[in-house]
């Protein structure tokens, strides 16, 4: 069907957007072909791969933010030792700064690795630990050149800082047990929200509200009106 | 080499379609689109020479040669053997190539032309299509579309497709807006920009063939030049200080600066209709065909309308030009077409034009960009690497000519930087240079370090705001480029004020390639002297009771153990009620108290959540009642901002994180941040760059939540009218009034939180504004009682940039209240140097709104 989708759009122009998922599937996917299409076209996650297992959080942020506000970043971490193993998902507030990142930042360079983003149909509860047998990503347990950011060799200087930076990150990288949830977007202070919490009709915020909760088990049913005041 | 090849050279079997169907590799090959698995059936088959036909077709005159007279027999020939064939292919694919190969609607209006000689009937189906795009690009007002196709025409009367007087009819439709008064200038401006833009392309044909016509057209727009006059160029939008390298042309007379882009293109086409029309560096390849076309029929093109105006309405203006390939005269130098010709004009205009076009694909935009030295008829090029290569040439880059990089460098610089906003994000330019430079490494690189040197050495001379998105774009460019650069050329600015320009890109460079990269990598990539300008230490956080001997060491330690082992709010608020109430044992009054353990919960929660990003999230969702609980006051507030910065001193990107996602939490303000952006301490660091960025998002925040809730409002609105016409049309029941209730009551709460949100936008602005006008009152003032001059110092010239900047790129959000800001913040007494830039923002919004009478 994607394919389908995109061969209607190449025939109408000769500009082939880059804003348009791959045809990977995850395999551990649970819905249905027509919900993973939907989810595709709606969301505002990116799978980030190709990642030098100590390209920090910080990092990513910068880089993906020059597409758009971050609501939160989920590093992929070795199942076993709970190091991060080379990928991660980034989500965005809005959908349109995915896309932005599909076509300006996909195939881009991040710590000095060409990275692969593509379009997700959102994180799950797991899906941040690697499926390889040994817990790191399946593509490592298979991979045979050296590769200096995921446990190989390069320049003899920047070997030594790899080597230091891994010596660092053991020693103090605390793995994140609890993925949070991240802020709602900003809202003023000065309650604005009586309106939202009566519009029990508004099919949108319902929908959302579910999309979140079904995403995130911990997310809490009155987060987004909670006021201090 | 050229485009279609002989016979049926697209009917090889094989080879084409990269089938390679690699698993290993299959996660988001960004490039690759709908991979199909190789299957030998005939379907297949078919399908894969619909695909090379249509490559066929997009791939004719790539190169303006001799040789493209007989590929463009041959791709005639091809299409009336196989239109029959596959219609929709050959018609989708030309309706794109019409409208999205800028540079080779020569090359497709001949191909018409030669089609029109063998089979009228073909052509007609192919125009109806074309007129199709054209009644469609005027009902979605899509302006930039319009002006493809007005040039596509153009060359339609080139190769005698259409005549020249059903196009000038066209045209002249087109100007009847022109004659009505009161109509928006951005709509007419449009519209003769469109037509001047296009124009040349066709004007010998016209000249020749429809001379009164052509002269009518070129009347009506003289006539509304005239009328609509020189529009003042706001200062507020240099790039340049001295406007030197603006392309602003100084009027004496009236004192004023002016862009005059659509001026300078009025002239250019009255410079050409009275030289006949001459354009020697546009493409003719109609020409060869001059005999055959003359005995052919000709086609009806639709008469249509312009769009009309809307507030929403994307119009379309000349792309204003940065000069920055000049001698120290301001002279264009040989390297590149004259500033002020036009040549110079089409080449950016169809640059331009490209990367509008290709903006969703950075691969085919850089190549389609790069093949610009080839569409054009002109050796004024010069040769690239590559192509000396493929002659057998000598290695060395031939240093005569237009340099095709160098063109293209400050067309996509001064997209960049241009003011108020880019037509894109910044990061769109950054990965097109990347681009750029992948695709023509043996030049393009050579050629963009060459201007990023020329564009430093003016850089004091640059807009604060630019100064800031040339470093952030050149530290991303590095970081994909492993960090290599040749600093020891610059190694004469380091002993400059520390606050000078050339110092700060330098710093700020190497700052945001540290949050690119990492602390110690890029130190092994400066030269030694330039460790001065990278902090001693790498970014970490500073924590206030770290020393064992700080008397609230211990305090601190509890606070933290608590949260590292999960204990609830209420345990934490328990052991800050205990040190609370310690400190008061110790003598210490309510506000101190009161300061001391915010102080002391907020230290240790950003211990706690130091160790990324995800930690600090965590730790903040799950204390968030605490970290209301203490900030419901505005110096609580302003307090937590401060502590925030106080302990990410050393590491401002994890601070801007931090008052980010404060924000979203409702946890802090804008007015908090504000406050402490316009404190001592920070204006003290004016030079660096943080600061304003962090308050740039938080200003950008109120502005997107506005937009927000006034789209989610305009939704309502319209699905409230869609409803209310339904229920008009069927029987009222209680359950339809109920509804309609329902839905008004639904759209007063949508105003109401709108009106909230306008008011608090207000709020915000106002404050910052005044803060802004403050201080440089301030500074105004005390220089002309002392001896220094305060404007020529770094410190003021960065916070007036920055004022300017944050005027400027708020302009329309301000407009709403305007005659306020007049009473409170831009009164009398306030220095004209400060008003000056209120003035030019209220023109700005004028400007968009201005009407010609």
């Amino acid at each position: 069907f994607l394919n389908l989708l995109a061969y209607i759009y190449i025939m109408t122009s000769i500009v082939n957007s880059l804003a348009v998922p791959s045809t990977y599937r995850d395999q551990l996917y649970q819905g249905s072909s027509n919900q993973f299409v939907n989810d595709l076209t709606t969301t505002t996650t990116l799978y980030v791969g190709n990642l030098s297992f100590y390209t920090t959080e910080e990092q990513i942020y910068e880089l993906f933010s020059k597409c758009g506000e971050i609501k939160r970043i989920i590093m992929g971490l070795d199942r076993n030792q709970k190091t991060p193993c080379g990928f991660c998902f980034v989500e965005y507030y809005h959908r349109n700064d995915a896309l932005d990142c599909m076509k300006y930042v996909n195939g881009t360079k991040l710590d000095e690795r060409v990275i692969r983003c593509d379009l997700d149909p959102g994180f799950k509860e797991g899906r941040q630990f690697g499926r390889g047998k040994s817990g790191g990503q399946v593509r490592d347990e298979y991979r045979t050149e050296f590769d200096p950011g995921r446990g190989g060799w390069g320049h003899r200087m920047r070997f030594q800082l790899e080597r230091e930076r891994e010596q660092k990150l053991k020693d103090t990288y605390e793995a994140i047990k609890e993925i949070p949830s991240g802020a709602e977007q900003y809202k003023n202070r000065i309650s604005d929200n009586s309106g939202s919490r009566k519009r029990e009709r508004d099919s949108e915020d319902d929908s959302e509200r579910k999309r979140l909760k079904e995403q995130n088990p911990r997310f809490r049913e009155n987060d987004e009106d909670e006021d201090d005041e | 080499g050229g485009g279609g090849g002989g016979g049926h050279p697209y009917r090889r079997s094989g080879g084409y379609n990269d089938r390679r169907y690699n698993r290993e590799d299959r996660r988001g090959g960004g490039y690759r689109r709908h991979q199909r698995q190789p299957s030998p059936s005939r379907e297949d088959d078919a399908e894969d020479i619909e695909v090379r036909l249509r490559g066929l077709i997009i791939k004719i005159g790539d190169k303006i040669s001799p040789e493209l007279k007989i590929n463009l027999n041959k791709m005639k020939n091809i299409l009336e053997n196989d239109y029959a064939k596959y219609p929709d292919t050959v018609k989708d694919t030309l309706k794109a190539c019409v409208t999205e190969l800028p540079a080779k609607a020569p090359v497709y209006g001949t191909l018409f032309g030669l089609l029109n000689v063998s089979s009228h009937e073909l052509v007609g189906k192919l125009m109806y299509e074309v007129n199709d795009l054209l009644k469609q690009a005027v009902a979605e007002a899509n302006w930039f579309k319009l002006k493809q196709l007005l040039r596509f025409y153009g060359e339609l009367v080139n190769a005698n497709v259409i005549l020249p007087t059903s196009y000038c009819n066209m045209v002249s439709t087109f100007l009847s807006a022109l004659d009505e008064s009161d109509r928006q200038r951005g709509h007419l401006d449009s519209i003769v920009y469109v037509i001047l833009s296009t124009l040349p392309w066709s004007g010998k044909e016209l000249s020749e063939r429809s001379a009164s016509n052509l002269d009518d057209i070129l009347n009506r727009i003289r006539t509304y030049m005239d009328r609509r006059g020189q529009v003042p160029t706001r200062d507020v939008l240099r790039r340049y200080r001295s406007g030197s390298h603006d392309d602003l042309q100084h009027d004496v007379s009236i004192s004023y600066f002016f862009f005059q882009e659509l001026m300078v293109l009025w002239n250019h086409v009255q410079d050409i209709s009275s030289k006949s029309w001459d354009t020697p560096l546009l493409p003719k390849p109609y020409q060869w065909f001059d005999k055959e076309f003359t005995a052919v029929l000709q086609h009806d093109i639709p008469s249509v309308e312009t769009p009309k105006h809307t507030d929403s309405a994307k119009y379309v203006k000349a792309p204003r030009p940065l000069r920055i390939n000049v001698d120290d005269t301001g002279k264009s130098l040989p390297t590149g077409p004259d500033y002020d010709s036009f040549e110079y004009f089409i080449l950016q205009d169809i640059i331009s034009d490209t990367i509008h076009t290709f903006e969703s694909n950075r691969k085919e935009c850089s190549k389609y960009l790069l093949a610009i030295g080839n569409n054009f008829d002109t050796d004024k090029f010069r040769l690239t690497n590559q192509q000396d290569q493929d002659q057998g040439e000598s290695m060395d880059e031939d240093q005569s000519g237009w340099s095709l990089g160098d063109l293209l460098i400050e067309n996509i610089f001064s997209q960049m930087l241009d003011l108020p906003t880019a037509p894109y994000r910044q990061v769109f330019y950054t990965c097109v240079l990347a681009e750029l430079c992948r695709a023509d490494s043996a030049s393009f690189p050579k050629a963009l370090g060459r201007t990023v040197k020329v564009i430093f050495d003016s850089i004091e001379d640059m807009d604060a705001a630019c100064i800031y998105r040339f470093a952030c774009w050149f530290a991303h460019h590095l970081s994909n480029f492993g960090f290599q650069w040749d600093w020891a050329a610059w190694q004469d600015a380091l002993p400059l004020d520390p606050a000078h320009p050339k110092v700060c890109f330098i710093r700020e460079t190497l700052e945001k390639d540290i949050r690119l990269s990492y602390y110690e990598r890029i130190k092994s990539t400066v030269p030694e002297p330039f460790h001065a300008l990278i902090p001693s230490q790498p970014p970490g956080p500073d924590f206030e009771y770290e020393n064992g001997d700080h008397p609230l060491h211990d305090s601190a330690k509890e606070v933290i153990n608590g949260m590292k082992t999960k204990k609830s709010s209420d345990d934490i608020q328990a052991i800050l009620q205990r040190f609370k109430e310690e400190q008061a044992a110790q003598g210490a009054d309510e506000q101190e108290q009161t300061k001391l353990t915010h102080e002391l919960f907020v230290q240790a929660m950003l211990l706690v959540g130091s160790k990324s990003f995800s930690h600090v999230l965590n730790v903040v969702e799950r204390y968030l009642e605490v970290l209301r609980f203490v900030n419901t006051t505005p110096e609580a507030r302003v307090h937590t901002v401060t502590v925030v910065a106080s302990f990410w001193k050393q590491n401002s990107q994890f601070l801007g994180i931090l008052l980010d996602k404060l924000l979203n939490y409702r946890v802090i303000d804008p007015t908090s941040v504000i406050t402490w952006a316009f404190e001592q301490q920070q204006l003290e660091h004016a030079e660096r760059s943080f600061v304003w960025e962090i308050l740039q998002n938080t200003l950008n925040k109120v502005v997107t939540r506005v937009a927000q809730v006034k789209a989610k409002l305009e939704g309502c609105q319209q699905m409230h009218q869609e409803n209310e016409a339904k229920r008009a049309n069927e029987a009222l029941t209680e359950m339809a009034q109920a509804e309609a209730q329902q839905e008004q009551d639904t759209l007063r709460l949508m105003e109401n939180s709108l009106s909230t949100v306008t008011r608090e936008q207000k709020e915000v602005f106002i404050v910052a504004y005044q803060k802004f006008v403050q201080i440089l009152q301030e500074k105004l003032t005390s220089s002309s009682t002392g001896s220094e001059d305060v404007e020529v110092t770094w410190t003021y010239r960065w916070i007036f940039g920055w004022y300017r900047e944050m005027m400027r790129l708020y302009y329309k959000e301000c407009s709403g209240f305007m005659t306020t800001m007049e009473t409170v913040i831009f009164t009398n007494d306030i220095d004209d140097r400060i008003t000056a830039v209120f003035a030019d923002v209220k023109g700005l919004h004028q400007d968009e709104t201005a009407l010609v009478v």
